[in-house]
């Protein structure tokens, strides 16, 4: 089969602008004739032999014309251009079925080389900044922010749509933030139920409302001055004058009508709650087209706080942005180690959010259920030990600010009661009590190998199907996820492969995989897939580890095309981290992504770039990825393109 | 976080809420809400399965009435003579793509070809029959159209591909850029309904603080580049409805609209069940309940998203899921599993057709009064054949629509040709859809 899952279809490769070596396995160390390079002359021959027929002379069919990109300038000047071109190749769309047919090794090279070449050429045109923001919170982001806003603990979004995820693969992508006819009435149900909730919390209610009608100061006085203090809060900059008599003006009327003064102040702030300036985050358009233009210190704070915290700005990030502060790079630095660093919950709502959708991992328990028939001893608790698993091992790495490459592998992981069920783990091996709270404990020899992501039971789960372990799943999940390649579509007509174990006795999953691979239309992808996958076998479908599954022993010694073996998890470790740059590269994309809350552009290449060498020269420190990541250009600046 | 359940009553009774208002009063309107044509309202109901059925036993041999059940229809039996099997047809633009799922799924009720992204550009190509009929059918109830599914969307996106999951998990669609989000939990689909239905305080008092949204959109709107400004329009669109709506349900004029069903007489689901087939059943009656208490005329369902994980090991003689089944590789093995879980669906919809059925409607029934289309959008998992899809037609429309019939289209005669058929049915004055080349005559009675 290919490499067919519950998330990955056949179908068109990715329309990907960076995010893909294409034959990065077999190919760090590959067999030259792989990814051999060609130089530009060599390239315009390629594309002159393959596509000049129809794409040829100054117009070319479907607006396409060679000569747009025939000067080595236009590698730079038309990016879009180059990775258009490079997608219809890569996902075999392009030369048409009816064409003379393109050789593929030559149509590796040279989709290999134009992703090299344009990269290098992109680069040259230094950092540049990105769109202003506009987009509503995500569902979990609003939850957080009317929490933090009312000071309550209520899970105020919990009816809300739930948002798929956009650009690159997060759920806070502004691209994808659809606004439904639904979603008005879903706000107005949770604002109204979240104060009504904050206004039986005497606590709560004190601190909205802590400015009191006395001697000294009118109803109305007091009024103003809480709903001056919640809107400056609620929008996450200075309520203007002519917004604040707006909402005075609204509990005005509520008074009028014959509310007592509180429910005439909550009335109001209902009225807060479901206005765009609250519901949406907002950045002022430059009014220059073309130019970079500082955000300013309150949009500064807001995405430095839905980057780390997904919430609204703290009272100490509001403070620096009120004093001007933001605009200072080290005070920038300053604030995010303290975000990272500061006890509470904040970091974990991002990180969540962030490893969780990164990983995949996040699905377990919702879009991916662990079989109960299969495993009646699994509860939601175990399961939510999975999904958190990632997440305490990301999260303990940042805060003590430990190589990005632990996460390939390290002597250390997090562990509770639950994972020590599911993993069989032998609680006397470990030192220190166990308890259902997952806590972080030195790994002894014996369990080495839960160390880093690839031992975490909750990876081998989201890679399987509910009732077997898949290679092909496996491989893909390392691909995609880790290295962050672009794995092109199952090429048409290929016969399809018996996965199944039950069939077939004489054939193990193994050799019907080989055999898979000895067709070449199926090797270009399997052979990076399968020995990946294979080298993962000893963990079952739940990230168990086991010595032999119902066809005997497990055999997880896998060869690479180029001839090179990786024995088991352990060999696979060790592999990713002599080719750590792609998976560097691919993290720092993901996190840039998420962190600018949209797709990355071409013009986000140079970050990337900048940003992974930094990590080189700074020990691929984990705090240096976010500090270089909030400094950057495209967070600190907007651009608007005509 | 900790969640504490907070109930309506609560709602109603707090802060401000509740109090009167009478600076309020005299904001009711005069529009009437109700249906004035007095005839039996008509519906339109969509419900999508995801990745195909076993092929070579789903399209009868016979065609015409009087044709026999192939194994994965079986189902069909007790409603036999309220449904009709239509063949043939296909979404010619999401056909020739190359992808698998994406693609087919998102266009199913759209007939267009929706834009290859991760997100920027999002856009169906096209608005969905559903939202044409909810044109018509909506004016006269609260909510001109309901979405509602069953599964949680994966993370990411699905990166091979090169798709946002928006595309998976929506097939409604208002506009080409505006896809319909749906509620997946059962209890909130009642709560709401329950709302509608009986929550006219908390409506009013909201209003002024609506008109208010409206107005600082208005100053906002200006400092706004063009795409932003679309969205911040669609969340004023999205308010205009609910103040719409609020008006519709608050009207106290004479035939203003009032819920058919009298909801306190009515259980509450389960909240949030984790159980396939419970959830789908409590949805399902969520559909009935809506169409009975004529809340909406409008609805939309899907059994699954895109390439559906859900694991039907639940059923006897399944181990796997959705999507994994689905690519058979032409064992029988697999097939037989692929199959039943195909069969499955068939009886949920049969599910619902009865439970229409069995609702009371002048001097027929519900079921009688409504067009349930229930289909794929590719017909076989293994190859994602676009061709010959899986469809099913159940209910009369008011006796507009002939069924217990196997109607055998032409092979690539367009879906869109049994989407007109249904819309003009239900009563909308479309002559065309998508790339539809006229209605199915052999539909129409």
């Amino acid at each position: 089969m290919h490499y067919f899952s519950s998330s990955i279809a056949s179908g068109v490769v990715r329309a990907a602008l960076f995010g893909g070596l294409i034959m990065m396995i077999g190919a760090g160390r590959a067999p030259a004739e792989e990814a051999s390079s060609i130089d530009f002359a060599a390239a315009q021959k390629l594309l002159a032999t393959s596509c000049a027929d129809c794409h040829g002379g100054a117009e070319g069919e479907g607006g396409f014309s060679l000569s747009k990109i025939a000067d080595s300038g236009a590698l730079g000047s038309h990016y879009d251009e180059w990775m258009k071109l490079r997608q219809r190749l890569a996902d075999h769309s392009m030369p048409p079925h009816d064409a003379e047919p393109m050789d593929s090794a030559a149509r590796l090279q040279l989709v290999n080389w134009i992703k090299q070449a344009t990269r290098d050429a992109i680069r040259q045109q230094g950092e540049l900044a990105g769109p202003p923001l506009f987009r509503r919170m995500a569902a979990h982001e609003y939850s957080n922010t009317v929490r933090d806003l009312l000071g309550i603990h209520f899970d105020a979004g919990n009816g809300l749509p739930q948002d798929p995820a956009g650009g690159e693969g997060f759920n806070n992508a502004s691209e994808t933030l659809i606004i439904s006819p639904i979603h008005a009435e879903k706000y107005v149900e949770a604002a109204t139920t979240a104060l009504d909730y904050a206004a039986h919390d005497s606590r709560a209610r004190n601190r909205l409302l802590r400015h009191r009608p006395s001697d000294k100061r009118s109803e109305q006085e007091a009024a103003r001055q809480n709903l001056r203090e919640f809107a400056d809060r609620a929008f996450r900059r200075p309520a203007t004058d002519e917004e604040v008599a707006a909402i005075v003006q609204t509990y005005d009327k509520a008074r009028e009508s014959g509310l007592d003064f509180d429910s005439a102040c909550f009335y109001a702030l209902r009225g807060v709650l479901i206005s765009p300036n609250f519901l949406f985050l907002i950045e002022d358009a430059p009014s220059e087209p073309n130019k970079s233009v500082p955000l300013s210190n309150h949009e500064l704070a807001s995405r430095l706080s839905y980057f780390l915290w997904a919430t609204t700005p703290d009272q100490k990030l509001r403070e620096a942005a009120s004093a001007g502060k933001l605009q200072d790079p080290e005070e920038l630095r300053r604030q995010a180690i303290r975000m990272i660093q500061e006890n509470g919950t904040h970091l974990n709502d991002s990180l969540t959010h962030f490893v969780g959708q990164w990983l995949g991992t996040a699905d377990l328990g919702h879009s991916k259920q662990i079989d109960h028939e299969l495993h009646p001893s699994l509860k939601d608790h175990h399961v939510a030990a999975l999904r958190d698993q990632p997440v305490e091992v990301f999260k303990s790495m940042l805060k003590e600010n430990e190589s990005l490459l632990s996460l390939i592998d390290a002597d250390w992981t997090f562990l509770n009661n639950e994972l020590c069920e599911i993993y069989k783990i032998d609680r006397s091996k470990l030192k220190g009590e166990l308890n259902s709270r997952l806590q972080r404990y030195p790994l002894p020899d014996d369990y080495r190998y839960r160390g880093g992501i690839l031992g975490a039971g909750g990876v081998m789960a989201v890679a399987s199907y509910p009732r077997r372990s898949s290679p092909v799943l496996r491989g893909v999940w390392v691909l995609d996820k880790l290295l962050g390649v672009e794995l092109p579509p199952p090429p048409a007509n290929v016969p399809a492969l018996e996965e199944s174990k039950d069939v077939a006795q004489a054939l193990t999953l193994r050799t019907r995989l080989e055999q898979h691979r000895a067709n070449p239309s199926c090797a270009t992808c399997h052979d990076r897939i399968d020995p990946i996958g294979f080298a993962l076998e000893n963990f079952n479908e739940i990230g168990r580890w086991r010595d032999k599954d119902d066809g005997g022993k497990i055999d997880p010694l896998a060869v690479l095309a180029n001839g090179e073996q990786i024995d088991g998890q352990t060999g696979l470790k060790q592999y990713l981290l002599e080719n750590k740059e792609p998976f560097i590269r691919h993290l720092t994309q993901k996190m840039l992504g998420y962190a600018l809350a949209r797709g990355l552009q071409s013009s986000d290449v140079a970050t990337v770039e900048s940003i992974v060498e930094r990590l080189q020269t700074n020990e691929y420190r984990s705090q240096e990825l976010v500090l270089a990541i909030v400094t950057s250009e495209p967070f600190r600046q907007k651009r608007i393109t005509q | 976080m900790k969640t504490r359940r907070i109930t309506r009553r609560t709602v109603l009774r707090g802060a401000g809420a509740a109090l009167a208002l009478p600076w309020l009063e005299a904001m009711g309107s005069a529009h009437a809400g109700g249906d004035p044509t007095g005839v039996a309202p008509q519906r339109f109901a969509a419900l999508f399965f995801p990745n195909g059925v076993r092929q070579e036993v789903w399209t009868p041999t016979e065609t015409g009435v009087g044709y026999s059940l192939p194994r994965q229809l079986e189902p069909l039996a007790s409603v036999k003579e309220e449904v009709s099997v239509v063949s043939g047809l296909w979404n010619e633009a999401s056909g020739n793509t190359g992808d698998g799922h994406y693609v087919k799924d998102a266009a199913w009720l759209t007939g267009t070809t929706i834009t290859k992204t991760t997100g920027v550009n999002l856009n169906s190509g096209g608005r969905s029959a559903d939202q044409i009929a909810a044109e018509l059918l909506g004016k006269y109830t609260p909510l001109p159209s309901m979405e509602l599914g069953t599964e949680p969307v994966s993370s990411g996106v699905d990166g091979t591909v090169g798709y946002t999951r928006v595309y998976g998990a929506h097939i409604a669609w208002r506009t080409p850029t505006q896809p319909l989000a749906k509620e997946i939990n059962p209890r909130l689909a009642f709560d709401r309904m329950t709302l509608i239905a009986s929550g006219k305080a908390e409506g009013r008092s909201n209003r002024p603080l609506l008109d208010r949204v409206s107005e600082e959109a208005h100053s906002l709107r200006n400092k706004l580049g063009g795409n932003d400004r679309h969205r911040l329009e669609q969340y004023l669109e999205s308010v205009r409805s609910l103040e719409k709506r609020l008006e519709m349900i608050e009207s106290t004029s004479q035939n203003a609209w009032q819920s058919k069903v009298d909801f306190s007489s009515r259980a509450a689901p389960a909240g949030d069940p984790k159980d396939h087939v419970e959830r789908t059943r409590l949805m399902l009656d969520m559909i009935a309940l809506a169409l009975e208490a004529d809340i909406t005329r409008v609805c939309t369902f899907m059994f699954g998203n895109s390439v559906s994980s859900i694991n039907f090991s639940f059923l006897d003689g399944v181990e796997g899921a959705h999507h994994e089944l689905s690519h058979h590789q032409g064992k029988e093995e697999k097939l037989a599993q692929y199959e039943l879980i195909a069969k499955w669906h068939v009886a949920q919809y049969v599910y619902l057709l009865e439970k229409l059925r069995s609702i009371p409607e002048g001097e027929g029934n519900v079921l009688d009064n409504s067009a349930i289309l229930f289909g794929s959008a590719l017909r076989d998992g293994n190859s994602h054949s676009p061709h010959d899809l899986p469809l099913l037609v159940g209910g009369n429309a008011g006796g507009r629509l002939k069924q217990g019939q196997h109607i055998a289209s032409t092979r690539d005669n367009p879906m869109a040709n049994l989407l007109l058929t249904l819309l003009q049915a239900v009563g909308s004055p479309v002559k065309h859809f998508a790339d539809s080349s006229g209605p199915i005559e052999q539909m129409l009675a």
